[in-house]
């Protein structure tokens, strides 16, 4: 028998995080996890000691706490976590003044101006104090043609005390590029998404990108992977304490990390409370789609109150290919320009298996994907000097059949060696066309021990390892049939 | 002794190409120890095969591409089993893979492949990338049941390169028996969540030696994690300890939690801690700020009902508690504190 008046004495605890997206984890008096929540959790308890553990981004501290029998509610509140930020904020392990007044200050300003109706603020720091090298060296920024805009190094703001340097760009909407220029390695470009009325604003990390200590020194650049990107009203300084900065911030980690810090119940009230930075708004409606069952009237709520705020943009539209048919019906839209978000991007191409159109053959989206980097949470890819020569490819259905004799081949001894010589000493296949072949010689590995035989082919699967649309694919089967000197199917 | 285990252990530090590490020699000898320990793994010596960068001299050219150890040196060791597993055969009980370096992940955010983690050998270079990918190995070791369980520790960065991509090793084919391959049960322990470093720190209690901190907390997870009734320690309780001290461990070193994956069969045993053998119980000194003679101490559990009433006859006290959570108090006062007690000696004032 079990003691009856244990089991039902209970508690009220309350448990409140620092901000709506730190994790909050319950634990009893045994170390065994009770319960886990966002932003604030309450349950009732037997009276007695608890361990309760808060999230923020990748730093974590534990708390006890005690529930006496004699009170009705015990409620404990965390204090903010100082996590890694890219973005220069209070009470994060970024807490460089200087770092954090140059923002303020200079995010007031213009300092180039290159059209009206928008902007784009670059801010750029070294991780550690660095008063030698200039952190904004080869960064520049790019219309979607490639025109240069302006460069952090001659256009932009250095302070060598602050390690850091910021440049504000007034300019039309619209998607620019944001490239970094890294030497030996490459030059790697993301993409940034400027909305009327808005300002975009990124905030990064430099990296080391060579080799040796000479060659180290010279070639310290921005980490676009690190980038932290926030939105605002132009004109508007930023605030260092802002609190929707840093439930954005939260939120980006939690994307490249796959972590879960929103709650579809409590998001649409949290994202009322910070649509002063729209893209946190982004980030959240992503990360809920990330859920086993997203719930779409959340999302759909989300998305439209985002295309009120901010008007015509990628990552948002990209919210719309999710889920239903319905959804996608009422909001028919296509992606000449590509998103910011790796997640968006993998909904476009997810959604181009069965509508190629909605990137449009030749448009940017379907060029640049020819040197596409999988990584997160940004969509990066690596300039090629040469551009590919563009070659219309061929219908879906013959672009599958051709990929399926591709498979076929890579399941036979010699055409696994042929697509394995191809790939490791074939100089002129395009990136896109090394992830392919790599993806069907994986798929072969896998599959011809279960089946002995052909492995069944699926360009589903294709398109979410390689992840590029549709139109890249087809245009990619001609030319590596071409490359690999492989039966015409054309 | 586990005569039917196997163990590869690999610690690589010296990278001329990437920049080198301090600890993971001693990671890798760190967990070779206990191995052999016969209140460890208990693995007679020659069933542990170790690859150490300092085995192998610099390379005589001083070139950074011949340092090692490189690809083949740690592919080698996985041949044995690769060779039992295309011909069906059983090879032990348990396979051990601990390896210590710098790695990396699959940038791809597939649901394939989240897993994936490399380790960077030797000869690495910041442009070519030249890794091991110990965790292909893994999974090919348990498709293929050559093992009943696969132990995999990776201190190592899980972080995303930009320009290396994860490449899957030339593995032989087989054909797996599914419910061979269900039954095989996994302890997937990585230093850090995808995309995220390991860290490595001097240890003020080991010497001030440079380790990797989830490798000291793994460590002391294995030597004080509390086994069950019966005395096995199972993998769910050494993840636990390590969540719950390697905050401690890393101290002002900012880290990311370690991933520990226990797979979707039955959990491992770890090992089983003999009854006879001395357990610690973990001791809390109680120091008194200022003594009257009239204090007395109040040691309540987790559930707050109260285990101790003991007068100070001096400024302290120390009192043998199991690991848990307590309230401590002085009697007829506010002075309390509430502790957390796991398995180390602690000491309070109040």
């Amino acid at each position: 028998m079990t003691s009856k008046s244990r089991s039902e004495k209970k508690i009220q605890l309350s448990i409140v995080a620092p901000d709506k997206a730190t994790e909050i984890f319950l634990m009893d008096n045994r170390f065994e996890r009770m319960q886990s929540a966002v932003g604030t959790l309450d349950r009732k308890v037997s009276p007695g000691l608890y361990k309760v553990r808060f999230r923020s981004g990748t730093t974590q501290e534990d708390r006890l706490v005690e529930v006496p029998a004699a009170r009705p509610k015990t409620e404990l509140r965390g204090k903010p976590l100082a996590f890694d930020s890219t973005t220069p904020l209070l009470d994060t392990r970024a807490r460089d003044e200087r770092q954090q007044r140059l923002a303020e200050e200079e995010s007031a300003r213009t300092h180039v101006r290159a059209g009206k109706g928008s902007g784009i603020f670059l801010f750029v720091r070294h991780p550690q104090p660095d008063t030698g090298r200039h952190p904004g060296e080869g960064v520049t920024l790019h219309s979607l043609d490639g025109r240069e805009i302006a460069d952090m190094e001659t256009g932009g703001i250095y302070r060598p005390e602050a390690s850091s340097c910021c440049m504000n760009v007034e300019l039309a909407p619209g998607t620019y590029r944001l490239r970094v220029e890294t030497g030996r390695l490459g030059t790697f470009e993301m993409f940034v998404v400027a909305c009327r009325g808005w300002r975009t604003m990124l905030f990064g990390l430099t990296s080391e990108f060579a080799n040796g200590e000479e060659e180290r020194r010279a070639s310290t650049r921005l980490l676009l992977k690190s980038v932290s990107a926030h939105m605002t009203k132009p004109g508007k300084a930023f605030d260092p304490a802002s609190p929707s900065f840093r439930l954005a911030e939260l939120a980006r980690i939690a994307l490249e990390t796959r972590r879960t810090v929103v709650d579809p119940e409590t998001f649409p009230r949290v994202f009322a409370s910070a649509r002063d930075n729209p893209l946190f708004g982004l980030y959240g409606a992503h990360l809920l789609l990330q859920e086993r069952r997203p719930d779409f009237r959340v999302i759909d709520a989300i998305a439209e109150k985002l295309e009120r705020l901010i008007g015509p943009h990628p990552d948002v539209h990209a919210l719309w290919l999710a889920g239903s048919d319905e959804r996608r019906r009422k909001h028919p839209v296509s992606f000449p320009a590509p998103p910011m978000l790796m997640r968006s991007w993998d909904l476009i191409t997810r959604r181009s298996l069965r509508k190629s159109s909605i990137v449009p053959a030749g448009s940017f989206s379907d060029r640049f994907s020819n040197s596409l980097l999988t990584t997160t949470p940004w969509l990066l890819h690596r300039l090629t000097e040469s551009g590919e020569k563009q070659k219309t490819g061929p219908s879906l259905a013959k672009t599958e059949e051709m990929f399926d004799y591709l498979a076929g081949v890579s399941a036979t001894d010699k055409g696994f060696s042929l697509l394995d010589t191809a790939l490791n000493q074939r100089k002129d296949l395009t990136q896109l066309e090394r992830n392919i072949v790599q993806t069907l010689l994986e798929q072969a590995r896998q599959s011809i021990p279960q089946k002995q035989k052909a492995p069944s082919f699926s360009l589903r699967e294709l398109v979410t390892n390689v992840k590029v649309p549709t139109v890249s694919l087809k245009r990619s089967a001609r030319s590596l049939f071409d490359k690999l000197d492989l039966p015409d199917r054309k | 002794m586990a005569t039917d285990d196997c163990a590869i252990v690999v610690g690589i530090q010296t990278y001329p190409g990437i920049g080198s590490l301090e600890g993971p020699c001693r990671d890798a000898l760190l967990f070779a120890e206990w191995l052999e320990k016969t209140d460890g793994g208990d693995l007679p010596g020659e069933r542990i095969e170790t690859c150490l960068s300092t085995d192998f001299s610099p390379p005589p050219d001083g070139r950074p591409e011949k340092t090692r150890p490189d690809r083949e040196d740690i592919e080698g060791l996985f041949r044995p089993f690769l060779e039992k597993g295309v011909r069906g055969e059983h090879a032990g009980r348990r396979l051990y893979l601990f390896v210590s370096g710098h790695g990396f992940s699959d940038a791809a955010e597939s649901y394939k492949n989240v897993m994936n983690t490399a380790l960077y050998t030797a000869n690495a270079g910041r442009i070519v990338g030249l890794h091991v990918a110990i965790t292909s190995y893994a999974e090919w070791i348990a498709q293929s049941a050559v093992f009943d369980e696969i132990v995999l520790i990776m201190d190592c960065c899980r972080t995303k390169s930009l320009l290396h991509s994860y490449t899957c090793p030339q593995l032989p084919s087989i054909n797996p028996n599914p419910s061979k391959t269900h039954a095989v049960r996994k302890f997937y322990a990585f230093a850090a969540p995808w995309g995220h470093a390991a860290k490595e720190k001097a240890m003020p209690h080991m010497n001030n030696d440079v380790y990797g901190i989830f490798t000291v907390a793994l460590m002391e997870a294995l030597e004080k994690a509390r086994p069950n009734r019966q005395g096995n320690l199972k993998g769910e309780d050494v993840k636990q300890y390590i969540h719950n001290v390697i905050d401690g461990i890393a101290g002002e070193t900012a880290i990311s939690p370690p991933e520990i994956y226990l797979g979707t069969g039955q959990d491992i045993i770890w090992l089983k801690r003999r009854s006879s053998a001395k357990r610690h119980i973990p001791e809390v000194t109680i120091r008194l700020e200022s003594h009257t003679g009239t204090e007395v101490c109040v040691i309540a559990n987790g559930r707050l009902e109260e285990l101790h009433r003991i007068p100070f006859e001096e400024n302290k006290l120390l009192c043998p508690l199991e690991p848990g959570l307590y309230k401590i108090s002085i009697a007829g006062t506010d002075r309390h504190q509430l502790v957390e007690l796991l398995n180390d000696d602690i000491e309070i004032t109040l």
